[in-house]
């Protein structure tokens, strides 16, 4: 595969950058038709990783793109550089979290000794969620950054765990509880706004 | 010496919880998958959490715009 990058020691999984040549071939020669395309893909993720900072930094990464395009040499994915050179703008998108609370809250199971510690407390169990767009967006935005990021491109973006590695330079169990966290954030508020 | 053999520790719901992401994604061990799966036949709370977080991916994945 060409340009294919390893993802950590541990794991096998590779991004192919070899896809988007025909793409990268048309922005290099000014094709305004194709950076229109590239927008349309991107733009709405790009904001919502960038938060209040997207009108500064989104339109300096769209300048950014047409200053490096020319010299763009498939060493990774176009969506990955492009997102790169966003998170260059966006330190907040890669701050790690100042915790790492349980899925649930550690209250909501049985203590003490015997077989029945660690199981759910009588009435504990999920409750019902929230489902109003508004409301999850809000969940999603107070993330915070890194697991945002991830939520975002995994979740929302639906990018392969594999590309969301490469871009973030995670390894796979790392990202893959970034985004358990993170998910178990947005479920913990939904239920808190379902009250 | 005698050796007894390893007996698996049952899943109980508040380790299951962690482990729902790696549920989903198909990535838990095939030994601890069946331990996660005998623990569900019986825990109704835990169907329901299992249940819950594919509603939040799916809530989550209706931001996009189309």
């Amino acid at each position: 595969v060409t340009g294919a990058a390893t993802i950590g020691h541990d794991s096998a999984m590779t991004v192919d950058a070899g896809d988007d040549r025909a793409l990268v071939e048309a922005l290099q020669q000014g094709d305004e038709g194709a950076l229109g395309r590239l927008r349309d893909a991107h733009d709405a993720t790009m904001r919502r990783l960038a938060g209040s900072s997207a009108d500064r930094v989104v339109p300096e990464t769209w300048r950014a793109v047409e200053d490096g395009i020319a010299g763009f040499e498939h060493r990774t994915t176009l969506k990955t550089w492009l997102f790169r050179l966003l998170l260059d703008r966006v330190p907040e998108a890669l701050r790690p979290a100042d915790d790492e609370p349980p899925t649930f809250a550690r209250r909501r199971f049985r203590g003490g000794v015997g077989p029945t510690r660690g199981w759910w407390r009588k009435g504990a169990g999920p409750g019902a969620l929230a489902t109003d767009a508004s409301v999850v967006a809000a969940a999603v935005d107070a993330l915070p950054g890194l697991e945002r990021t991830v939520l975002v491109l995994r979740d929302v973006d639906g990018w392969a765990a594999a590309e969301t590695c490469d871009l973030l330079a995670l390894s796979e169990a790392r990202e893959r509880a970034l985004l358990h966290r993170a998910r178990g954030r947005v479920r913990q508020a939904l239920e808190d706004a379902a009250r | 010496m005698i050796r007894r053999p390893r007996r698996a520790r049952a899943v109980v719901c508040r380790d299951l919880v962690e482990q729902l992401t790696q549920l989903l994604d198909g990535a838990l061990p095939e030994r601890t998958r069946r331990r996660v799966d005998a623990h569900l036949e019986g825990c109704a709370d835990c169907t329901r959490a299992v249940a819950q977080w594919r509603d939040v991916v799916t809530l989550v994945g209706r931001l996009r715009p189309d």
